[in-house]
């Protein structure tokens, strides 16, 4: 099995051809940070955030602070200095938890003069190791046991790692798996575990083929580099780990470098720093040091050539296989060797203008090799670092003329050299047009160039407003700008006669100096009649005050007219009476009955009732008296009515 | 000419003449009410010409009363109408009138919520 996977790895390395080089470096300044971050996890709150600062500040090389100040509980402002580190582990340690024990001796191991109570720490470790053990707690206990110097039955730890192995073959247990081997006695058989690391590697998973990665998880890579690394250091033997794969862990830690928990800063640290110094795979970094531009005040290109902790690896050769302008992929150099910087062991400089490079985008690719043969270096080709060039730009040939459209008369060309500005105003019409021609030329060479920025900037000089014109450059790059004053009046200058001031704006990103030159100053006239004599109102000005204006109220009627139709109103009550009474109505047979009287007070209170409801009631109060007087009102009704009828019928 | 004018004024005073003498007096005196309903009415739509008709749900209300008053008036009098009593053989006088009395206790009601 493993032959096969052998000879698919190397006919894959054929195929692929290419090699892989880091994309980045955690230069001093990252180291820097991920310092700040350990130093940060003070006061500890958890003896694991105590643990990974420690640790992750020994692993940079930098001071552990021993002291600090703590707040006095319940004194204000008042604080004491307390011997931390090792008081706080000795403090926050549970001995029962192999855990709690692989954190804290971790920790006085890295302090060097602290010290745990071993006797409790190996009975609870040593209890552990048991039947049935999980992994995880394997690899706490023999981490303790090693750290605080207590023997680690190895073959015992063995069968009991590969008995738990046989359930659980996640890939932090098969992680752990490698940092326990690590740490048993040398003669321990742990072939099955090393062979697992290629098993591990595959299950890795491939991002843009630069970055390989287990599930995202930044802990879970780490843990597995440093776990392989170290085992294959154990073991004097070269782990299953592909070149290309070691530069795409590299690029995976890297790119997580701007983490900001002690953990995972811890993670980053750790990771590079195996593969910063380890027995079999150190890719090499190489990062563009210099700026960006590379001009005639600045010549030279300098790259920092490095392992992926920014520490220098030796004397080394460092070459310059090509360098191809992005433009038109012409090759400029090849094969050129670069030069050490003397106060930098990592530093090394070419001087790219001795290429004679016209300006432009370059790509330059680097190759490495080590004066002393070293067979752990990786990475050492394919590195490729971007400069540009840039030029100083020389405007020429800068003519000037208003030509009448009807070509009548010859044009007045006025030739105006850069910096000055032509002696007197031009004055120009709308029966004219305007022409500029000029021409761009690069100093370096004296060829003519054209620029990302050729504009003409028309100023009104009383109000500011500018009108913005692009000058387009023909098949020998001479540069023309017309404008026919008649046609632009309305739509550019909203025909604004006065006086303008022109300037010539050119700017590109390989030009030094980039300028803005006021050539001339034009008093142009335009067509009176189109002319919108009043300014277009400045929109970005206070507006005119809006009074809110409340609802007015109806138009009505005046008092008098509307009382008089009251009164006109109600006068056809009056008419009907009058009615009634010459018609003779009856009202001498009204019956003194109970019903009679009962049935006319209920429908005159019923009416009483509406005019209260209109005054003062609401519907649901109205309609509950409703209710009530139209019982009665409809019983006596009711008696009324059939009386009268009976009355009738007999 | 002055004969069709004759003619318009002798048809008016026949008619008027007839209905003095035929119609019996109870019909009469919900003849009067009626025109007392449709004077109001009238008098109220030609205010609401003359200065608009804001408030315009106080002019609907009291418009509309106006007119179911009218209407509520007509039936009791069809229904009243001796003439007419093979078309109203299951109603009496005076359900018509309970009716009358009922619908009106309504309308008032609607038409008191209604004018504001």
């Amino acid at each position: 099995m493993t032959r096969g996977t052998t000879l698919l790895v190397l006919f894959a390395l054929t195929v692929v051809g290419q090699a892989l080089t880091p994309t980045t470096v955690l230069t001093t300044v990252d180291q820097a940070r991920l310092k700040a971050v350990f130093e940060n996890a003070r006061p500890f709150t958890d003896l694991a955030s105590a643990h990974y600062s420690i640790l992750g500040l020994k692993l940079l090389g930098a001071q552990i602070p021993n002291t600090h100040m703590v707040k006095i509980e319940g004194e204000c402002c008042q604080y004491e200095r307390v011997e931390d580190n090792c008081n706080y582990v000795k403090s926050a340690v549970d001995y029962k938890s192999p855990e709690s024990l692989y954190y804290a001796s971790a920790a006085t191991k890295a302090l060097g003069n602290c010290q745990l109570s071993n006797s409790n720490a190996q009975n609870t470790l040593q209890a552990a190791i048991k039947d049935g053990v999980d992994v995880p707690t394997l690899f706490f206990v023999v981490s303790a046991l090693t750290n605080l110097g207590l023997p680690v039955n190895s073959n015992e730890v063995v069968n009991a790692l590969t008995e738990a192995l046989k359930t659980d073959d996640s890939i932090l247990s098969g992680s752990m798996a490698l940092h326990i081997a690590a740490q048993l006695s040398k003669e321990t058989d742990v072939k099955v575990i090393f062979e697992s690391i290629e098993d591990l590697v595959a299950q890795a998973d491939e991002v843009g083929e630069k970055y390989l990665q287990f599930e995202g998880d930044l802990g879970l890579t780490s843990f597995f580099v440093v776990g392989a690394y170290r085992l294959a250091g154990q073991q004097n033997k070269a782990p299953l780990i592909m070149e290309d794969q070691a530069v795409k862990f590299a690029n995976y830690l890297l790119s997580r470098k701007h983490v900001q928990s002690p953990k995972n800063a811890y993670d980053v640290a750790a990771g590079l720093s195996t593969l910063g110094n380890n027995k079999y795979h150190i890719p090499v970094c190489i990062t563009r040091e210099s700026s960006m531009t590379v001009s005639s005040a600045q010549s030279k290109v300098q790259v920092r050539v490095s392992n992926v902790m920014s520490g220098a690896l030796g004397k080394l050769t460092v070459k310059a296989d090509s360098a191809e302008r992005k433009e038109d992929g012409a090759v400029v150099l090849s094969n050129s060797a670069l030069t050490a910087v003397a106060k930098d062991n990592t530093l090394y400089e070419l001087d790219f203008l001795k290429t004679k490079a016209g300006r432009g985008f370059y790509t330059i690719e680097f190759s490495v090799a080590a004066d002393k043969p070293d067979s752990r270096l990786i990475g050492l080709s394919g590195a490729q670092v971007e400069v540009k060039v840039v030029t100083t730009v020389n405007v020429e040939e800068v003519e000037l003329s208003l030509e009448d459209k009807d070509q009548s008369t010859p044009p007045r060309v006025t030739k105006v050299q850069y910096p000055q500005k032509t002696g007197s105003n031009l004055a120009g019409d709308h029966h004219q047009n305007l022409v500029m021609k000029f021409l761009l030329k690069d100093k370096a060479d004296n060829s003519a160039m054209e620029a990302h920025q050729a504009f003409v900037r028309l100023t009104n000089k009383r109000t500011k407003q500018e009108v913005i014109f692009v000058a387009e450059a023909d098949d020998d790059h001479v540069y023309k700008f017309e404008l026919d004053i008649g046609a632009s009046a309305k739509e550019h200058f909203n025909s604004l006669s006065g006086l303008y001031a022109m300037d010539l704006v050119v700017g590109d990103a390989l030009i030094q100096n980039p300028f803005a030159w006021n050539v001339a100053d034009l008093q142009l006239k335009f067509p009176e009649d189109s002319a919108t004599s009043e300014e277009k109102p400045n929109l970005y000005q206070p507006r005119e005050e809006i009074k809110h204006m409340f609802r007015e109220p109806e138009v009505r009627p005046p008092a008098t007219v509307s009382t008089a139709f009251t009164g006109l109103v109600l006068l056809p009550v009056l008419i009907l009476l009058g009615l009634w009474i010459k018609l003779g109505v009856n009202i001498a047979n009204f019956p003194l009955s109970l019903s009679a009287i009962g049935f006319h007070i209920g429908l005159g209170s019923i009416l009483v009732l509406y005019y209260l409801f209109f005054v003062q009631l609401n519907m649901f109060d109205t309609l509950k008296y409703l209710a009530i007087l139209g019982t009665l009102t409809f019983l006596a009704g009711n008696r009324l009515l059939g009386s009268i009828a009976n009355k009738r019928k007999k | 000419m002055a004969t069709s004018q004759a003619n318009v004024f002798t048809v008016v005073s026949k008619f008027y003449d007839e209905y003095v003498t035929t119609t019996p007096q109870r019909l009469k005196i919900i003849d009067a009410y009626l025109a007392y309903i449709m004077l109001t009415g009238i008098f109220q739509f030609g205010y609401c010409l003359l200065v608009g008709t804001f408030p315009f749900n106080s002019f609907l209300s009291g418009f509309i009363s106006c007119v179911a008053s009218f209407v509520l008036g007509v039936c009791l009098r069809v229904q009243v109408n001796p003439q007419n009593r093979k078309d109203f053989l299951h109603i009496s006088p005076e359900r018509a009138f309970a009716d009358f009395v009922f619908a009106h206790i309504i309308l008032h009601l609607v038409v008191m919520n209604f004018i504001g």
